[in-house]
């Protein structure tokens, strides 16, 4: 008898092997001596993955409370800095068997006369696992879920031409006590003919001339941002501090060949800790 | 050097995954379990069973923003829909390291994490849904998105 109240839906828990894969590297850098260059992806998992790679045009932004996100655009105008149609990734579409690894050839086709200096782009890599099986029920009596898990990994794309230079200029430093940390703004304005590619760093220096704590943060300054940084501040005697702000053209996650040297920019205020 | 170790130490390189790698990997599906129709049924985020979970790695150091694409509703036969409902509080994520605090995000938005104290992270996801009385038996699926940006 159908009876509403009695009758079971069955959503089955489903096991589901790993589905996505491994992307390295995880910042692409192409020059135009070259024209081309390389993404390698493995599967980690038990079960095929069927994976499709995709370029887009985007760059960090950060939001009023300092933030980071990356803001895209569809149809990047003339102006814009964009490498997005001129990428081409071989093989677009493919499939990676369990434990095997498959390199995505990118080639890089700019405009005849193209200017010199970076251009961007983002590579969207999707994966998705083979469909997840629906079983456990009898389906003339209940129903079964089965939730697709897919992942995508966003990796920037940087494609020089020329000699490029960078460089970054620091102002607006400020701390708020905001809990237990105390929360750093600090604008950071970029200029020259590409990207900024750095660590930010900050010491908050006791009266006694220690370091009573710190932070650094990987940073990639497209237009101007105006991130917000913490350091842990539970615990700290009350007095004057001072906080110095330093920021360095490397980065330990991306190889010294690929950062552009720029000289290292400075600020310090006097923070008073209640 | 004896002769077998070489082909040995070849393959062990030829295998390893290649550094400065990032991934993330879908482990386990959320899943809900019996229900009865009409009834509302919630999964904590919590839940180490029926939560949904994806595993990331990356360099120590890195910062990364994730994205869930988390659908309303799950489609069944015939165009029959079971609503899905993913809120605020039913996700975090937590680096796998010692002493790592999970971090309640909303699957709505994204959420900016660095691996500060080693290279691995998890998601976990919950959520509720509420089968109509007159829920049409059937398979019911839809797809969760999961979006990590490298800035």
């Amino acid at each position: 008898m159908r009876n509403a109240l009695t009758l079971l839906l069955l959503l089955s828990p489903l096991p589901v092997s790993a589905q996505g894969v491994l992307v390295a590297p995880h910042a692409v850098f192409i020059d135009h001596r070259t024209r081309s260059g390389f993404v390698q992806l493995y599967n980690p998992g038990t079960e095929p993955t069927e994976v499709s790679i995709a370029a887009l045009f985007g760059y960090p932004v950060t939001d009023s409370l300092g933030q980071l996100d990356l803001h895209t655009i569809d149809r990047p105008d003339s102006t814009m800095p964009s490498a997005v149609g001129w990428i081409q990734a071989f093989p677009r579409r493919t499939v990676i068997q369990p434990l095997a690894r498959q390199t995505i050839r990118l080639l890089v086709t700019p405009p005849e006369g193209v200017a010199d200096g970076e251009y961007w782009a983002r590579l969207a890599i999707s994966a998705k696992g083979s469909a997840v099986p629906v079983s456990g029920a009898d389906t003339t009596r209940g129903i079964t879920v089965g939730l697709n898990l897919e992942v995508r990994t966003i990796i920037p794309l940087l494609y020089r031409k020329g000699a490029v230079t960078t460089s970054l200029a620091v102002s607006g430093l400020r701390a708020e006590r905001a809990g237990d940390s105390l929360v750093v703004r600090a604008r950071l304005a970029r200029s020259g003919t590409a990207s900024y590619l750095g660590t930010v760093r900050g010491e908050l220096v006791s009266p006694a001339g220690r370091t009573a704590a710190k932070f650094d943060m990987p940073i990639s300054v497209y237009y101007d941002l105006d991130p917000r940084f913490t350091i842990p501040a539970a615990g700290l005697v009350p007095g004057e501090y001072l906080l110095r702000f330093w920021v360095t053209a490397e980065r330990s996650d991306i190889a010294a060949a690929q950062t552009l040297k720029a000289p290292t920019v400075r600020d310090s205020i006097r923070v008073q800790i209640r | 050097m004896h002769r077998a170790t070489l082909p040995i130490l070849l393959c062990l390189i030829a295998t390893r995954p290649a550094g400065a790698q990032v991934s993330v990997a879908g482990t386990r599906n959320l899943a809900f379990g019996f229900l009865p129709l009409g009834v509302a049924k919630s999964v904590q985020p919590t839940d180490p069973v029926q939560s949904g979970q994806w595993n990331l790695t990356a360099p120590v150091g890195q910062r990364i923003q994730i994205r869930l694409t988390v659908p309303n509703q799950l489609l069944g036969p015939s165009g029959a829909s079971l609503p899905l409902s993913i809120s605020n509080g039913d996700a975090f994520i937590q680096g796998t390291w010692t002493g790592a605090v999970a971090e309640s995000f909303n699957p709505e938005s994204t959420v900016n994490f660095r691996f500060t104290g080693g290279p691995g992270a998890i998601i976990r996801l919950g959520g509720s849904t509420t089968p109509a009385a007159n829920q049409q038996p059937g398979p019911y699926t839809n797809t969760v998105v999961c979006t990590l940006t490298i800035f």
